[in-house]
C-alpha cells in the first residue's frame, strides 16, 4: 500500500537527518562499514598473514608492510585484518546470543510476574554474583579451545544485565493503559509481546546490544591476552596485543595498532547504538 | 426502562502480600456496591480521588477480577464467567481511558491501534478493516487519511477521539468512559463530550461515565451515583442529585464546585467542608463519612447506613437524610 | 491605584537548535496593591512562562525582553543577580501545582520550615521551631507539633499544599505567585485551599497572582482577570467584566463551552472547533484566528489594536463592535 511506502520514507529520512546532524556518528558508520567490508573481503584479497620472513622481522611500518612485520616477519597488516575478522565475529555473535537470551528471560520474568519472575531473577542473581572473569576462565579451561567455544562462553555469561533491564522496563510497561487495554481486549500474550513490548524496549536493547558487542570484543581480548582465548594460528586483536607485549620496547606499533582499532571499534558501536536509540524512541508529542 | 447491567454487592479488595504470601493489609477499593444501569442511558459515577470509582468501573467490565458480588449483563452473571470465555462480553463492553498519552501505543499507526480489537473478535480482510476504520475516524471527527499517522502526531483531544474510535471499532453496546475529559483543556472538553453524545444517540450506546467534574457529569448523565471510600452513598436522577442532594457528602461535593454563574459562585466563607479524605487502607467505623460530616450523631459513629430507596427512586445511605 | 508589579511590553522567546520560537508576545500586565490577579489560560497559552520569567525560573535558552518589569517601584530587569535573589523567595514567593516535587522526601516537614525561616531571620533553631509550629497552625494544619516530625509522604495532597503555602509565608512576601495550586486536588480540598489563600491575602496583606485554567476557581477568588491564549493577553478586566460581560470572541467561546447548572441536559455544548495551536506555528496575527467564528483577513495582520472598554477592561481583537481603537498598543 501507498502509505506504507510513505512511512518507510519518513523513517529513512529521519535516520539520515540524525546521522548528518552528528558528524561523529556519521564517521562511525563509515568506519564500521569499511571495517566490515574489509573483514568480509579479506579472504579474497592478496593478503597472507601466515608467511614468515626471517629477514624482515620486527620491521616498522613501510610502503611494503603498511603496518610493519611481527617477530617472525609476518605482514602485520594482514594479521590485523584477519584479527579484526575474528574480533568482530566474536563480538557480534556473542552479542546476538546474549541479547536473545537476555530478552527472552527478561520478557518472561517481567510479563508473567509472580513465581516465574521470582525464580528467573534469582537465577540471574546467582550467575551474576560469581565474578565473571573467574567463571569464564574456569569454564574455558574445560571447553575445547576454539572460536565457537569462546563465543558461547562469552555469550552465555553476559546476558544477565540485558535480562534485568528488559524486565524492569516490561514491569513499568505493563502498567501502561495501552498494554492493559490489549490484554483486556483479549489479545494473545505472544502478540502483546511482539507488537507492543518488544518495540517499546527496543531502545534499551539497542543500547545494551551495542555496548554488548564492545564488551564481547573486550572480553575476548582479555581472554586472549591471558592466553585462554583464541589460539594460534588464528589471531584476534586481543591476541595481537598479547604477542605485542613481549616486543613493547622495540616494536611499540605492534601494540598501538590493534589497541587503537579496538578503541575505535568500540567507540563506533556505542555511537551508532546511540543514534539507533534516538531513532527508535517515539517522540512524545509533535503537537 | 430496560436494565442492561445490574451490579449486586460488588467488592474489589486489593491485598498487599509479603514474600511468603501472607496478607499485610487490605485496600477495600470497592466495598459492596449495588446499582443498575439502564439500556441507552448514561450513568455518571462521581467521587474524589481514591474513592474507588475507576476501580469499580474496571471491575464491572472485568478488566480487574472482582473479589465477590454479581455483575448481571442482560441477565448473565459476568463475574462468574471463566477468564478465557470473556471475549464474547468484551466485544460488547469497551473502555475509553483518561490519559490520551499512555492509552495509545506510540509505536503503532492509528490504523494499527484501532485494528487491534477488531482482529481479536472478527476475521476481516485488510481492506475491510481499512474501510471500517476510515468510517470510524469520520464518525469521531477525524479524517480517514489520519489512519496512516502515529498517535504522537495528534493533540490530546484528537488522541481521545482515536481512543473513542478504538472502543467503537467492535460495535459495543456498553462503553466505560473512565475520566475521558479530565486530561483535556477546557476548550477541547466540550468537543469530546459532544462526540460522545452524538455517538450515543446514533448507536444507542450505554455509558458508565466516571469523572470528578460534577458539572460535566450532570450534563451528560441521566443518573448519577456518588461514591465515597468504596461505597455508593447516593444514587438518583441527575437533576435531583445536582439540585437537590440528600447525602451530606453529596451536598459538600456540589457546594465545592467552583461555578461561574454570578448567583452561584462558590462562597468560600461558608461552603467549605473540613477535613481530608481518609486512606482506603484505614476506613472509619460506622458511616464512612462521619469524621467529616457536620450532622454526625452517635449512631453514625458505630453503625453503617445502607442505601435506602425513597418514593421517587432516589437512594441515600444516611440515617439523617 | 498603586501598582505592586507592572510588566511593560514583555516578550519571551525560546532559542533551541538555532530556531527561535516566540512564546510570550508583548505582554502588559500589572498587579495592584491589595488584589488577587488571575491569569487564565489553557495549556500552551504561555501563562506559566509569563510568571516564571518574573522569578528567573526559565531555562537557559529563554530570552526575556521588556521595556521594564517594575516590582515595588524598582525595575527587576535592571537589577544585579544578587539583588534579584534578595527579592525572590523573600518579597516574591511561589507555590506550584505539585507540592510533592517542591518538598524533599527525605526531610521532615519541620526541617523544611525551619530552614526557610532561618534563611530569612537571624534566630536560633529553637525559636525557628516555635515559629514553624505557628506557621503550620496558621495554614490550618491540626496537631502541628506532631506533624512537624512527619515526612512529606505522610501528608495528603491538600496538606502538602498547605505546607508549601506555610513555607512561602515565612518571609512575609508582598506577592505570592500560585501556579495552578489546586489543579491536582479534589474539589472539596480545592475549596479549602482557595479559602486559605483568600484569608491569608487579607490577613497578611499579600497580593496574589493566581494562574489557573479553571474559570470557576477564578470566579470565587480573583479580583481581576487576564485571559491568555497563544502567548498573548486576549482580554483583561475585573472579574465582573470578564465573566459577565466578555468582549473577546475567545473569552466568550470559552465561557460558552463550559456547562452551566441551568443548561438543560441534552442540549449540545457549544464547543470551540479546532485545537490549540503550538507556539512554533503562530505568526504575528491573532493566535485565535483559526478557531474564531468572526475571523477575517485582518486578523492575520500584525498590528492588532487594543480596544479599551473601561478603565480596567481591554481586549485585543479587530472586531467591529469596538468602541474605541487605540492603534499600535
Amino acid at each position: 500500500m501507498n502509505y506504507k511506502k510513505q512511512l518507510s520514507r519518513k523513517k529513512r529520512d529521519k535516520i539520515f537527518e540524525l546521522l548528518l546532524k552528528d558528524k561523529a556518528s556519521l564517521i562511525s558508520v563509515i568506519f564500521l562499514l569499511a571495517l566490515i567490508l574489509v573483514s568480509v573481503a579479506a579472504p579474497f584479497l592478496p593478503l597472507d598473514g601466515s608467511k614468515t620472513d626471517i629477514l624482515h622481522m620486527l620491521e616498522s611500518p613501510s610502503s611494503v608492510h603498511w603496518f610493519g612485520t611481527d617477530e617472525v616477519g609476518r605482514d602485520y597488516f594482514a594479521r590485523t585484518i584477519n584479527g579484526g575478522r575474528i574480533s568482530l565475529t566474536v563480538g557480534i555473535l556473542a552479542m546476538l546470543m546474549s541479547t536473545v537470551i537476555g530478552i527472552t528471560v527478561g520478557m518472561l520474568a517481567g510479563f508473567s510476574g509472580g513465581i516465574v519472575d521470582g525464580v528467573l531473577m534469582r537465577i540471574v542473581d546467582v550467575i551474576q554474583s560469581i565474578p565473571w572473569l573467574v567463571l569464564v576462565t574456569v569454564i574455558s579451561i574445560f571447553f575445547k579451545k576454539g572460536l565457537l567455544s569462546i563465543i558461547v562462553v562469552i555469550g552465555f555469561f553476559s546476558w544477565m544485565e540485558i535480562a534485568r533491564l528488559v524486565r524492569a522496563e516490561v514491569l513499568s510497561l505493563r502498567e501502561r493503559e495501552y498494554i492493559q487495554y490489549a490484554s483486556f481486549a483479549g489479545v494473545k500474550s505472544f502478540i502483546i509481546i511482539v507488537k507492543h513490548l518488544i518495540p517499546a524496549v527496543m531502545p534499551t536493547i539497542i543500547v545494551s546490544a551495542s555496548s554488548g558487542i564492545a564488551d564481547a570484543i573486550m572480553t575476548e581480548s582479555a581472554l586472549s591476552f591471558l592466553g585462554i582465548g583464541i589460539q594460534e594460528p588464528l589471531s584476534s586483536w586481543g591476541k595481537l596485543l598479547q604477542t605485542a607485549q613481549s616486543n613493547l620496547q622495540n616494536a611499540l606499533y605492534m601494540a598501538m595498532i590493534p589497541g587503537v582499532l579496538i578503541i575505535l571499534t568500540i567507540f563506533a558501536f556505542n555511537k551508532i547504538g546511540n543514534v539507533l536509540r534516538v531513532y527508535w524512541e517515539p517522540r512524545v508529542s509533535e503537537v | 426502562m430496560e436494565k442492561l447491567i445490574e451490579v449486586k454487592n460488588l467488592k474489589k479488595h486489593f491485598y498487599k502480600k509479603n514474600f511468603w504470601g501472607q496478607n499485610q493489609g487490605v485496600t477495600k477499593a470497592v466495598d459492596g456496591v449495588t446499582f443498575d444501569i439502564n439500556k441507552g442511558e448514561t450513568f455518571g459515577l462521581v467521587g474524589e480521588s481514591g474513592c474507588g470509582k475507576s476501580t469499580l468501573g474496571r471491575t464491572l467490565i472485568r478488566m480487574y477480577e472482582p473479589t465477590s458480588g454479581k455483575i448481571m449483563y442482560e441477565g448473565e452473571d459476568i463475574a462468574a464467567i471463566k477468564k478465557n470465555k470473556l471475549n464474547k462480553f468484551h466485544k460488547k463492553m469497551q473502555i475509553i481511558f483518561q490519559d490520551p498519552y499512555s492509552s495509545l501505543d506510540p509505536h503503532l499507526t492509528v490504523r494499527d491501534i484501532i485494528a487491534e480489537p477488531i482482529s481479536v473478535y472478527e476475521k476481516l480482510s485488510d481492506t475491510e478493516i481499512d474501510l471500517r476504520i476510515a468510517e470510524l475516524l469520520k464518525k469521531v471527527g477525524l479524517k480517514s487519511d489520519d489512519m496512516n499517522k502515529y498517535s504522537y502526531e495528534f493533540s490530546g483531544g484528537q488522541r481521545q477521539r482515536i481512543g473513542i474510535a478504538r472502543a467503537l471499532s467492535v460495535n459495543p453496546q456498553f462503553v466505560l468512559c473512565d475520566e475521558p475529559i479530565s486530561a483535556l483543556d477546557v476548550s477541547i472538553q466540550a468537543q469530546v463530550i459532544n462526540v460522545l453524545e452524538e455517538l450515543q444517540e446514533e448507536l444507542g450506546l450505554t455509558y458508565l461515565f466516571v469523572a470528578h467534574d460534577l458539572n460535566m457529569v450532570h450534563h451528560i448523565s441521566e443518573k448519577i451515583g456518588v461514591m465515597y471510600l468504596g461505597k455508593i452513598v447516593e444514587i438518583g436522577d441527575s437533576d435531583d442529585i445536582y439540585f437537590n442532594p440528600k447525602h451530606p457528602y453529596t451536598k459538600a461535593l456540589i457546594n465545592a464546585i467552583p461555578r461561574i454563574e454570578q448567583e452561584r459562585v462558590l462562597k468560600l466563607d461558608r461552603d467549605v467542608i473540613q477535613g481530608d479524605i481518609p486512606s482506603p487502607l484505614n476506613v472509619p467505623k460506622g458511616c464512612r463519612f462521619h469524621p467529616r460530616c457536620p450532622y454526625a450523631t452517635e449512631r453514625c459513629r458505630c453503625e453503617e447506613p445502607e442505601l435506602r430507596i425513597d418514593a421517587d427512586g432516589h437512594q441515600v445511605a444516611c440515617f439523617e437524610a | 491605584m498603586e501598582k505592586l508589579l507592572e510588566i511593560k511590553n514583555m516578550s519571551v522567546s525560546f532559542e533551541k537548535d538555532k530556531k527561535t520560537t516566540k512564546i510570550v508576545r508583548n505582554i502588559n500586565l500589572s498587579v495592584n496593591r491589595g488584589e488577587i490577579l488571575a491569569i487564565v489560560g489553557e495549556s500552551g497559552s504561555g501563562k506559566s512562562v509569563t510568571v516564571k520569567s518574573l522569578m528567573s525560573l526559565l531555562p537557559e535558552y529563554a530570552h526575556v525582553e521588556a521595556d521594564g518589569v517594575y516590582f515595588d517601584g524598582r525595575d527587576i530587569m535592571e537589577m544585579s543577580p544578587a539583588d534579584k535573589r534578595k527579592i525572590y523567595g523573600k518579597d516574591i514567593s511561589m507555590i506550584f501545582q505539585d507540592p510533592m516535587t517542591a518538598l524533599n522526601p527525605l526531610k521532615k516537614i519541620g526541617s523544611h520550615l525551619i530552614e526557610v525561616i532561618k534563611r530569612h531571620q537571624k534566630i536560633s533553631t529553637r525559636e525557628a521551631k516555635i515559629l514553624a509550629v505557628k506557621m503550620l497552625q496558621e495554614v490550618g494544619i491540626a496537631a502541628p507539633e506532631e506533624r512537624m516530625k512527619q515526612y512529606p509522604h505522610e501528608f495528603s495532597g491538600g496538606m502538602r499544599q498547605r505546607v508549601l503555602i506555610a513555607m512561602a509565608l515565612c518571609s512575609h512576601p508582598k506577592l505570592l505567585i500560585a501556579d495552578e495550586p489546586t489543579t491536582a486536588l479534589d474539589v472539596t480540598i480545592q475549596a479549602q485551599i482557595l479559602k486559605l489563600l483568600k484569608t491569608l491575602h487579607k490577613k497578611e496583606d499579600m497580593d496574589i497572582i493566581l494562574i489557573t485554567h479553571d474559570l470557576g476557581v477564578v470566579a470565587s477568588v480573583a479580583d481581576r482577570i487576564a485571559v491568555m491564549y497563544g502567548g498573548r493577553i486576549m482580554e483583561q478586566g475585573t472579574k465582573e467584566e470578564i465573566l459577565y460581560d466578555p468582549k473577546h470572541p475567545y473569552t466568550k467561546a470559552l465561557l460558552k463551552a463550559i456547562p452551566k447548572s441551568d443548561t438543560a441536559r441534552g442540549t449540545k455544548l457549544e464547543a470551540i472547533a479546532g485545537s490549540i495551536p503550538s507556539f512554533a506555528d503562530l505568526g504575528e496575527g491573532c493566535p485565535f484566528a483559526d478557531r474564531c467564528e468572526h475571523a477575517s483577513v485582518r486578523c492575520k495582520n500584525a498590528n492588532i489594536g487594543r480596544n479599551i472598554f473601561s478603565e480596567t477592561h481591554s481586549s485585543s481583537c479587530v472586531l467591529k463592535e469596538i468602541e474605541k481603537i487605540e492603534q499600535g498598543a
